[in-house]
């Protein structure tokens, strides 16, 4: 079938609305004057507004590279949602649906008035309601209170969404360094833990915080927009996988749905109800994608730190305070072991033993250091012989030192495969050696969720069950359900 | 050629999207069928003074037609209509009409940038966003006005 001409006369509506919608996008300044301009210079105002208007069009090529960093800065905006001052979308309506309410009955006091001195065209009458209502759209406050007063309500408007945002951000920030660290300690690049996402279940469904994003209201908008809850449910507490899949097919859905409304625009645009019906739906599902883009959000910047943590040797660092700790501990008890140095004839404490002892393990210390700071052992070979605590890891390495490079190799091995202790690898290689066969994952792959469960069918008494697929993981990292 | 307009660059299509998105849902009704009913004759008019050929005027000046949402004024041509005398609804033969073809002899010769729509489109965008715009303003007031 041929494919259809059609062409909006506005480009970037998409763009804009929902970066205003977010929060992220501000409508440019004076926005409030344009439009007063318009309905008060009638004629004239129609030609210096087509002129205005073809030479935005003009700017449009010059602007298309800033428009692609706007859209950039929208979709990482978007993330954090927070850093405009701007209304969210819901207060916005409500504000400037209350406002033209007020506006409503102020304006007729204001016709009155105006009727009665001035001329009584229809231009007279718009423009004396034009003052009003372009403030309206610039400060989203309440009207017909005096300018000054107006003024000052914005004001307080815009203090206390700042104040808000304020908090948002620094949300934010606290759950992408708590995703960071999980990513971390679960050392598999990007990936949450089973332990981080059933809390964050748990945290979402037993929240009394308004603010705060419940899996009621995940529940809510899903509903709405008729996408899976459960699905939204993982993604938002952290679950990886789920997210990446869900949010390729909810950008996807949502963009079948503007070609949808762009089809029902040319072919029944006189049906509004049909064209809401499918405004309603993508403003809800738009909705819905904005929690999986804070989602993403929230993991791409937890994976950057993750990243930037392994780039600065960050393992290395923490294996290393690790192995400081331990010869500390060891050096402390060592020092503090008075009773040991005491002469069992005279009762009295040794001091030249004592300082002997202390010597000697001084000397053990550093020499254990430096050895496994030379050997050429694989970091789970050594992560197993640090776990020994000194005194059999010191064995262990001089014994390692006085092996034969082949012995070595072999100790090197073991060790790896002992330091592994049920790792992916020695999974993987038990799996392939049992193909066919099913496996059951060791216990450690699944944490105690009863009381969890038990919540969650308390806060959902009716009918939304909570399906929580479990990713056993162990300390490498590797998958093993 | 750039013809469409971005809404980034003009504070009154902001202002127009704004208003209507924040209107409640009759007002928001009415301006869009009040644009629709000013916008069409425009468009029309627009569509068949570009058009040259009789098939030009039956495939687009005859179908073009104007779709009104609450962001946006879409315009169309060769989307409705039934078979023309000679065969084909216009729109099988919009794109070959439009774009011209190099093997069919009732078109016109290849032409990139259009023949009718896009040469229509690019001269009168900017009056018909102008009249949007001032559509919604005043019909946004004189409902303030009844109330």
């Amino acid at each position: 079938m041929a494919k259809d001409i059609t062409l909006g006369i506005s480009a970037d509506t998409r763009e804009f609305v929902s970066g205003v919608d977010k929060g992220v996008i501000k409508p440019l300044d004076g926005i409030d004057k344009a439009l007063d301009d318009v309905a008060k210079g009638g004629d004239e105002a129609g030609r210096k507004l087509e002129h205005s208007l073809d030479g935005a069009r003009r700017e449009t090529s010059q602007f298309k590279r800033d428009q692609t960093e706007l859209g950039r800065a929208t979709a990482a905006g978007q993330k954090v949602g927070t850093d405009s001052i701007e209304l969210n979308a819901g207060q916005r309506t409500k504000i400037l649906r209350t406002s033209i309410r007020q506006a409503g009955a102020n304006a007729k006091t204001a016709l009155a008035g105006d009727l009665s001195s001035m001329s009584t065209s229809a231009e007279g009458a718009v423009s004396s309601v034009g003052n009003t209502v372009g403030g309206i759209l610039a400060s989203f406050g309440p009207i017909g209170i005096g300018i000054g007063a107006a003024v000052g309500v914005a004001t307080g408007i815009i203090g206390g969404m700042l104040q808000k945002s304020t908090e948002r951000t620094k949300k934010f920030r606290e759950e992408v360094k708590t995703l960071a660290n999980d990513f971390i300690e679960t050392a598999g690049v990007g990936e949450a833990s089973i332990g981080l996402i059933s809390a964050a279940l748990k945290e979402a469904a037993t929240t009394t915080d308004k603010e705060a994003v419940s899996l009621a209201k995940l529940h809510d908008v899903a509903d709405r927009a008729g996408s899976s809850y459960e699905d939204l449910a993982l993604a938002y507490a952290g679950n990886q996988k789920v997210l990446k899949e869900l949010k390729k097919t909810s950008d996807d859905y949502l963009d079948s749905l503007y070609e949808q409304l762009n089809q029902e625009m040319v072919n029944n645009g006189n049906d509004a109800d049909r064209v809401q019906a499918i405004d309603k739906k993508i403003r809800a599902q738009e909705e819905y994608n904005g929690y999986l883009n804070d989602a993403s959000a929230k993991a791409k910047d937890a994976a950057k730190q993750e990243k930037l943590f392994l780039a600065a040797g960050g393992p290395e660092m923490v294996a290393k305070t690790e192995l400081l700790k331990t010869i500390d501990s060891a050096y402390d008890e060592t020092a503090a072991g008075v009773k040991d140095f005491i002469d069992k004839e005279s009762g009295l404490f040794n001091v030249a033993k004592y300082i002997e002892a202390m010597g000697k393990r001084e000397k053990a210390l550093e020499d254990y250091q430096t050895t496994l700071a030379t050997v050429q052992l694989s970091p789970a070979a050594r992560s197993f012989i640090e776990k020994q605590g000194v005194e059999s890891a010191a064995s262990f390495l001089a014994g390692y030192k006085s092996a034969t490079p082949a012995q070595q190799k072999e100790l090197d091995r073991l060790w790896s495969e002992a330091g592994k202790n049920n790792s992916g690898d020695y999974l993987d290689a038990v799996q392939a050696g049992l193909k066919g066969k099913t496996i059951t994952p060791p216990a450690i792959a699944k944490p105690d969720i009863s009381k969890f469960d038990a919540d969650l069918k308390r806060y959902f008494s009716t009918n939304h069950v909570v399906k929580v697929t479990l990713e056993g993981r162990l300390r490498s990292g590797k998958r093993i359900v | 050629m750039t013809s469409r307009i971005s809404v980034f660059n003009s504070k009154e299509l902001q202002g127009t999207i704004l208003l209507v998105r924040g209107a409640a849902r009759e007002i928001a009704k009415e301006i869009r069928q009040r644009t629709k009913a000013v916008i069409l004759p425009e468009w029309q008019e627009a569509v068949k003074a570009e058009s040259s050929t009789p098939l030009e005027m039956a495939v687009e000046a005859a179908t073009a037609r104007v779709a009104v949402s609450d962001q946006n004024v879409t315009l169309s041509v060769g989307t409705v209509g039934r078979a023309l005398s000679g065969g084909g609804t216009p729109r099988e033969l919009i794109v070959g009409t439009e774009f011209g073809a190099s093997t069919k002899k009732q078109f016109k010769a290849r032409n990139k940038k259009g023949n009718v729509f896009y040469p229509a489109a690019a001269k009168v965008i900017p009056r018909l966003a102008s009249l949007w715009v001032q559509t919604t303003i005043r019909t946004f007031y004189e409902i303030l006005e009844r109330k």
